[in-house]
């Protein structure tokens, strides 16, 4: 076990790092991942209140739909990543990072006293859920086998769904990430115990922090504390597909991130792998004609590709060389600018 | 899993085979087992000259780079090819087919101080 955000952690399981990621990536497997954090927001201010504070566009979002987006601070820099789900005309719920989730909720606090908000409550429900993450090719049919009422396996990815089990209020959310398909369910957090013996005895493999860490990184996904912080920008880390650029509202950072999209960066995330199968670490050097260029922020060994694969932050007139090198203490070896996702598992963005 | 009654062991966590002129050299159980999945190791080339207490080697899984000591001064003559391409032999056989490399011992004199495996499983607190 392990310190993480404020929890106690599992870094694996019996199975061990690797059987749990192929677990993931061939049938099903599941993570206790309790310790996100959710907020609802209702009132009939909600959506102009949360469309002041993501660069996300939220208002083409109907109910059940989700969508992936940041909580900015003035200077673009990013407080947290989140997704943010709209339940109603007047009610909308995002479930955010457990080390960050008290800052974001004072943040959002402040911001809403400032920015005169009318009429729209924000509520931490943190730690009312509990939180599964049931994912892989066989997860969707293990949900509609355990969850009556819908066919999950229809749902479409980024919707989520109340429904009512035990007599207590759930939510499937059709999110995950792995990048492969199935979901993540929210119950009560005195059920959870109990969910997670039901998807055991289905068959599904528990799966710790490091199989989680390796599939988000084939996948592609930023970790928020390694890809993402407060100096780095959704324009530096490869999300400008996130921005509502065509939004209306003056959302804080706005101004940072439409003068960087029209300027350019000096920095960028870029994906990269090596030949070799040593594991890429984070803080890594970059490096050019032994100049550094750059550092890895997440870094490691892609049990699909069985080569090393990283994230790293690197100067944009780098961002697209070929004679780039990781150097670490232990040498250095050549590394390939590749788009991420990693792996072909037929990611979908939205 | 081969036999480890018989083997030398560091405090740093390698083991020694007891006997001959060239002998092989691995990590411990409890060694892989603190690393877990093992999926990278950088191996010397035969013909390497090392040191009692020289890193020479170094283990690597998604959670951590290990560097491994040579137990004995000599000469590396030989290396595991097999774990070039299958390095998880070291987390499934650690005292048999995951040894790591040969070394013809220069000095046996050097392995007096090292451990019988009860002495190593004590230290570990086993």
């Amino acid at each position: 076990m392990v310190p993480f955000g404020g929890w106690d952690m599992p870094v694996t399981y019996a199975a061990g790092q690797l059987a749990e990621h192929r677990a993931v990536r061939n049938a099903v497997g599941i993570f206790d991942v309790s310790h996100m954090g959710q907020v609802r927001f209702t009132g009939a201010g909600a959506l102009a209140f949360l469309e002041q504070i993501v660069p996300g566009d939220l208002r083409a979002l109907l109910d059940a739909q989700s969508k992936y987006t940041q909580l900015c601070n003035e200077g673009g820099g990013i407080i947290d990543d989140l997704i943010v789900s709209r339940l109603g005309r007047h009610e909308y719920f995002a479930v955010v990072n457990a080390s960050t989730r008290v800052g974001d909720v004072q943040w959002m606090r402040e911001k809403a006293r400032e920015l005169k908000v009318a009429d729209c409550n924000i509520a931490d429900e943190s730690d009312r859920w509990g939180m599964i993450a049931v994912q892989g090719p066989q997860a969707l049919g293990m949900l509609d086998r355990l969850i009556a009422g819908k066919i999950w396996s229809n749902t479409p990815p980024f919707t989520l769904h109340a429904f009512e089990m035990d007599g207590a209020p759930h939510f499937l959310s059709r999110t995950g990430y792995t990048g492969e398909a199935g979901g993540e369910l929210l119950c009560p957090a005195e059920l959870a115990a109990t969910w997670w013996k039901r998807f055991l005895e289905a068959g599904a493999v528990p799966c710790g922090l490091a199989a989680r860490d390796s599939l988000r990184l084939e996948a592609g996904y930023c970790l928020y504390g390694n890809d993402l912080g407060l100096d780095t920008t959704p324009v530096e880390a490869g999300l400008s597909w996130t921005v509502g650029w065509k939004k209306t509202a003056k959302y804080i950072g706005r101004d940072v991130l439409e003068k960087q999209k029209v300027e350019g960066v000096s920095k960028k995330l870029v994906g990269l792998r090596t030949e070799s199968r040593r594991p890429l670490r984070q803080h890594d050097k970059v490096t050019r004609n032994g100049v550094e260029v750059g550092e890895v922020t997440s870094g490691g060994f892609s049990p699909l590709l069985e080569c090393g694969i990283a994230m790293a932050y690197v100067q944009s007139d780098a961002a697209k060389a070929e004679d780039l090198q990781i150097t670490s203490k232990t040498g250095s070896q050549p590394a390939k600018v590749v788009k991420p996702p990693f792996v072909d598992i037929g990611l979908k963005k939205s | 899993m081969a036999s480890s009654s018989e083997l030398l062991f560091t405090s740093s966590h390698e083991w020694l085979q007891p006997g001959g002129d060239v002998r092989r050299i691995g990590i411990t159980d409890h060694a892989q087992h603190l690393l877990g999945d093992i999926v990278y190791t950088d191996l010397p080339k035969p013909g390497k000259q090392v040191k009692k207490g020289e890193a020479i080697l170094v283990v690597e899984s998604p959670k951590a780079a290990a560097d491994v000591y040579a137990p004995v001064s000599g000469e590396v003559v030989e290396v595991n090819g097999a774990l070039e391409g299958e390095p998880s032999i070291i987390n499934q056989d650690p005292y048999g087919a995951g040894w790591l490399v040969a070394i013809r011992v220069s000095n046996p004199g050097e392995t007096s101080g090292m451990m019988s495996e009860a002495d190593y499983k004590k230290s570990i607190g086993e």
